[in-house]
């Protein structure tokens, strides 16, 4: 297979995991008749996926085929109200697909703003229609444009709005992207250093000498704390879990003083996080955020770095809305306390603008990545790492808005400024490396992208040891460019490590875990060996399916690794001479009574 | 437990009655929710109206979007009908064009056309030996300069429409006639409804009496571009010439747009308010309205189904809670359950992301809205600076896309959406400590 190939398969796997892409199937499964669907993807490379991934999906159900109606010109959008009242020869189509995807800052200024006139003379028209339509077109209706299309129908056409059948934001990442830090507010520097992180060891040992004494109790919490960051720093968060769990029981019972106990909660917060256990995240990072907020107030920084974490948490949990108050507010406090250019700020920029990110107001995001770089570019001068941290966000968001050319000098810029402030060999220059060969990849410079895996991996491995999660995910990323580059007998030992790393940082049961299960099940079922391959994929889904069931949130992998299964099922089934029945037989014993839903 | 094949034919089943379709009276889905509501059956009081007006009347009803007013309009049709009325229904948007200003002369031909077409649908006939696009010939005929294709027109009823609707040229000649002779186009048609109306009581000897329903009225608001003339229209429409609005011998109900109230707070506008669900002082809940949106699912999914897809009350609640009183809000967030379902009954975490998945239909806001949509739930009231037809239109927009409400238990009020109340309040929070710290700044440097 290409690489070109692989990268469309990887996108395909990308797009099925994505919770809204399954509610999107699944609108085309119920809906029979007139449905107005808005599709909101980032750039037209996600449309086109879009587009041929349903027509896929549509045709192996037997639906036909999507009519196609052209927008490649402004004229085009302006005619689609004319087109759309009382169109003919539609039965039996499933819909009509209408995509025009013009991100910000894709095209100049002037041709957006055509663009957006266009588009705005398009939905009065369909407003004023929109009646008529639902009559008379017998299928859905879909639009599939950038993110702030959704602000325009809304305002422009608030009758056709309001006549929605769904909304799907799709926005399908490459898995392995390790993204840039968010800088949490805890170390000093702008980024944690492991150097600097306590010993846990050294703690656990001068905290052995203080147990049982009475009267010691405080102190002791404070040791096992250090504890705990250590082993957090080394993502070694079970063993975070078990001592910092002692400093809060120690805390609570000697009445610590709030901040303490708050402090705390923090850290063992941090490391349930690290571990998969959200809710319990939750609970202890909110907790923290009422003991700062009664003991110090509303304004201050360490109750800023609650709402920093309790958002960061409920960022991941996909709860933007709620997160992006409790951003906002840090932020605010951050600018209060140290005024508008401190580098405080430049974080709280940089995890206000990722949100946004998330949400797709990318053009919001923009300028706050942009004052950021610009805050920590005068506090500390170009060559800062904290100006490299900075880079790597703005560079990722050009990137998810298709301005490859313009993101590929900052993820360049970033690991000079990490190579020269750390040296070549820092963890910091891995991460800008990986990030880059993500880059390079995506633009098929394979050749180009595989030295730095290779040098991550390295860097990793020395910096952490061979048994690092990060280095788990270095070979990961490896892995993957061996794969597209069909050398899948080097590339099955790294998955295998991988694997084998996570087992042991994580237990048995860890998401990613399930991934590195997935990986590996991909290439054994790549290289012909689907009776491998089947057992890998099964427990990956029992992880998932258990995260799932465990933590109230549908894990982002879910559904990618059920499809890999069932698709291996298949195969495994018309191997063995079974046929399709007979494979979907074997599936719907092994899954019990779970059936297909694609 | 995973979703069965059968689970999912129950949930397709669940997902396509879950229409927003007006409800054609008698459907088995439908929940008196007004009627049960503090200020009474609004279609009550419009039939009342006509009951008490011997001749004719004349009455304005409004809501906003997915208010559910299509429905109520269907259930006075049916109401009248059962009280043997004749009801003749027309929607003003075949007629005119909701982007371009009107008059009051262009309305009233419009309603008489509107008229004589819904005759002739129902009756099956054109009464009078002509219909009003005739008599529009003779006047036009005589009173405007048309070419040969222009008078071609009027042989073609369909084209004739169209050309008066979305005609440049055609249309303005017809709108100066008009103008110009305003006395005169009222006197024609007004003549026309009386000969239609004998003609009509010819057929109909035992009728009680006409009623013309003329929809969607409401959605004349103009583009971006003409916003501001098509509002003021609207409003001189309705201030100077509402008189004339007046049929004789037959009972009209209007939809206006809703904004309407809020410039003219006299005007007599029958207005559908949101389902209250919380109290106006304290925002304490309202068991009555909520309980009335529970029987909206009920209804939609049956006893059987409500208790498979949610399990007990609790869950259905929770979108209940946030779909502002809204029904078109609730059958989205309904719908999005059902397409999000992972295993029956619904799981939290499911109901949890439907009511985010709708959440973001309504963001994202910019700073400036967001502060004037806090300015609101803080108040309980539509707060805007002037009667500008752009603020009048900016808070019609966010009245018709749910971001504001409009509330009723005794007296009228509005408040924010729930889904989006705790955003914007945390927006203008932010913004107001900015704007102290400005403050005090400026105050230490002076």
């Amino acid at each position: 297979m290409s690489a070109l190939g692989e990268r469309e398969g990887a996108l395909r796997a990308a797009l099925a995991a994505e919770q809204d892409w399954q509610v999107l199937l699944r609108h085309f499964d119920f809906n029979e008749g007139f449905a107005f669907v808005l599709i909101l993807v980032e750039s037209a490379e996600n449309g086109a996926l879009c587009r041929e991934a349903l027509q896929d999906y549509l045709r192996e159900r037997g639906r036909g085929l999507l009519r196609i109606i052209a927008t490649n010109t402004t004229e085009d959008v302006q005619s689609l109200p004319y087109l759309l009242h009382k169109p003919k020869g539609l039965e039996g189509l499933p819909a009509i697909w209408i995509e025009s995807v013009i991100p910000e800052g894709s095209v100049s200024p002037e041709e957006f703003q055509e663009w957006r006139k266009a588009w705005r003379v398009c939905f009065a028209g369909l407003n004023r229609v929109r009646n008529t339509m639902q009559r008379t077109i017998p299928c859905a209706l879909v639009f599939v444009t950038a993110p702030w299309m959704q602000e325009l129908i809304r305002n422009i056409a608030p009758d056709f709005w309001s006549i929605r059948s769904t909304v799907a934001r799709i926005s399908p990442r490459l898995a392995g992207r390790e993204p840039a830090d968010l800088a949490e507010r805890v170390f000093s520097g702008p980024r944690s250093d492991p150097s600097l992180a306590p010993d846990p060891e050294f703690a656990e040992r001068e905290a052995d000498k203080l147990r049982g004494k009475p009267g010691q109790e405080l102190a002791l919490a404070r040791i096992l704390q250090r504890a705990g960051q250590g082993f957090l720093s080394r993502a070694e968060q079970k063993q975070a879990i078990r001592v910092l769990e002692e400093a809060q029981q120690l805390q609570v019972e000697a009445s610590a003083p709030p901040v303490d106990l708050a402090s705390t909660k923090t850290f063992l917060g941090r490391a349930f996080k690290m571990d998969g256990q959200w809710r319990q995240a939750e609970t202890c990072f909110r907790a923290a955020l009422e003991l700062d907020r009664s003991a110090l107030g509303e304004d201050h920084p360490a109750t800023a770095n609650d709402m920093n974490d309790l958002a960061g948490l409920l960022r991941a949990t996909n709860r933007l809305a709620e997160a992006e108050p409790l951003y906002r507010r840090a932020l605010a406090i951050g600018e209060k306390s140290y005024g508008p250019d401190h580098p405080t700020v430049a974080t709280d920029l940089n995890n206000l603008a990722g949100l946004l990110q998330d949400t797709n107001r990318l053009a919001e995001a923009e300028p706050l990545y942009r004052r950021a770089l610009a805050i920590d570019e005068k506090s500390y001068g170009p060559d800062h790492p904290s100006v490299a941290r900075d880079l790597n966000n703005l560079a990722g968001l050009l990137e998810a808005t298709n301005r490859l050319a313009e993101a590929e000098p900052l993820f360049r810029r970033a690991l000079e400024i990490d190579e020269k402030s750390h040296g070549p060999d820092h963890p910091a220059a891995a991460t800008d490396l990986n990030n880059l060969a993500v880059l390079l990849q995506a633009t098929n410079r394979l050749a180009e992208a595989e030295p730095l895996y290779r040098r991550a991996l390295a860097i990793d491995e020395s910096s952490y040891g061979p048994g690092h999660p990060s280095v788990a995910i270095r070979l990961n990323n490896l892995a993957g460019l061996l794969e597209a580059t069909n050398r899948l007998a080097e590339a099955e030992p790294l998955y295998r490590r991988a694997l084998e790393i996570d087992e042991k940082s994580y237990g048995p049961d860890h998401p990613s875990v399930a991934i590195r299960l997935n990986n590996l099940a991909g290439l054994l079922q790549d290289t012909n060996r689907l009776a491998e391959a089947e057992p890998f994929y099964r427990r990956a889904l029992a992880i998932l399916d258990a995260f799932t069931a465990k933590t109230g949130y549908s894990h982002p992998n879910l559904e990618t690794v059920r499809g890999n299964y069932r698709r291996c099922l298949e195969k495994l089934g018309r191997q063995r001479g079974k046929g399709l029945k007979g494979a979907l037989a074997s599936l719907k014993k092994i899954l019990g009574s779970e059936g297909s839903s694609d | 437990m995973p979703l069965t094949p059968e689970d999912n034919q129950f949930l397709k089943g669940l997902f396509q009655y879950l229409h927003e379709k007006p409800l054609e009276p008698g459907d088995p889905r439908y929940v008196p929710l007004y009627e049960s509501q503090p200020d009474g059956d609004p279609v009550g009081r419009l039939a009342r109206e006509i009951h008490y007006s011997e001749s004719d009347s004349r009455q304005f009803f409004s809501g906003f979007r997915g208010s559910g007013k299509s429905t109520q309009l269907l259930r006075l049709k049916k109401k009248l009908d059962e009280e043997g009325y004749r009801v003749y229904y027309a929607d003003a948007l075949e007629y005119l064009n909701p982007a371009l200003p009107i008059e009051i002369g262009q309305l009233l031909m419009l309603l008489a056309g509107a008229f004589s077409d819904a005759v002739q649908r129902e009756e099956g006939f054109s009464l009078a030996g002509e219909s009003y696009w005739t008599r529009l010939k003779n006047f036009a005929s005589a009173n405007v300069e048309l070419d040969s294709v222009e008078l071609g027109l009027f042989s073609d009823v369909a084209k004739l429409k169209l050309a008066i609707r979305d005609g440049d040229s055609f249309r303005q000649k017809l709108q100066k006639a008009l103008t110009l002779r305003p006395y005169e186009i009222d006197a024609q048609v007004k003549r026309f409804f009386e000969d239609y109306v004998k003609k009509l009581r010819e057929i109909h000897p035992g009728a009680a009496g006409i009623v013309f329903l003329f929809d969607n009225l409401e959605q004349l608001r103009g583009s971006l571009a003409s916003e501001r003339e098509v509002i003021g229209s609207v409003q001189t429409l309705f201030s100077t010439h509402i008189e004339r609005l007046a049929i004789p011998y037959v009972h009209v109900v209007y939809t206006v747009p809703p904004w309407l109230k809020l410039l003219m707070s006299a005007a007599p506008v029958e207005i559908l308010p949101s389902i209250t669900q919380w109290k106006k002082e304290d925002r304490s809940p309202v068991g009555k309205g909520n309980g009335c949106l529970r029987e909206v699912i009920e209804g939609r999914f049956g006893q059987e189904g409500f208790v498979r897809f949610f399990g007990d009350d609790a869950r259905a609640d929770e979108l209940v809670k946030v779909c502002g009183g809204n029904l078109r809000d609730l059958i989205q967030l309904l719908r999005q359950a059902i397409l999000r379902v992972g295993s029956l009954p619904i799981p939290e975490q499911d109901i949890q992301a439907s009511i985010r998945a709708v959440r973001n239909h309504f963001l994202p806001l910019s700073t400036k809205d967001a502060l004037w949509l806090a300015e609101i739930a803080e108040k309980r009231d539509a707060v805007y600076e002037d009667s500008d037809p752009e603020t009048i239109a900016r808070i019609s927009l966010y009245l018709d896309s749910h971001h504001v409400l409009f509330l009723r238990n005794g007296d009228d009020w509005y408040d924010v959406h729930p889904l989006i109340r705790e955003y914007v309040a945390e927006i203008a929070a932010g913004e107001a400590k900015k704007a102290e710290k400005r403050e005090a700044e400026k105050a230490s440097s002076e």
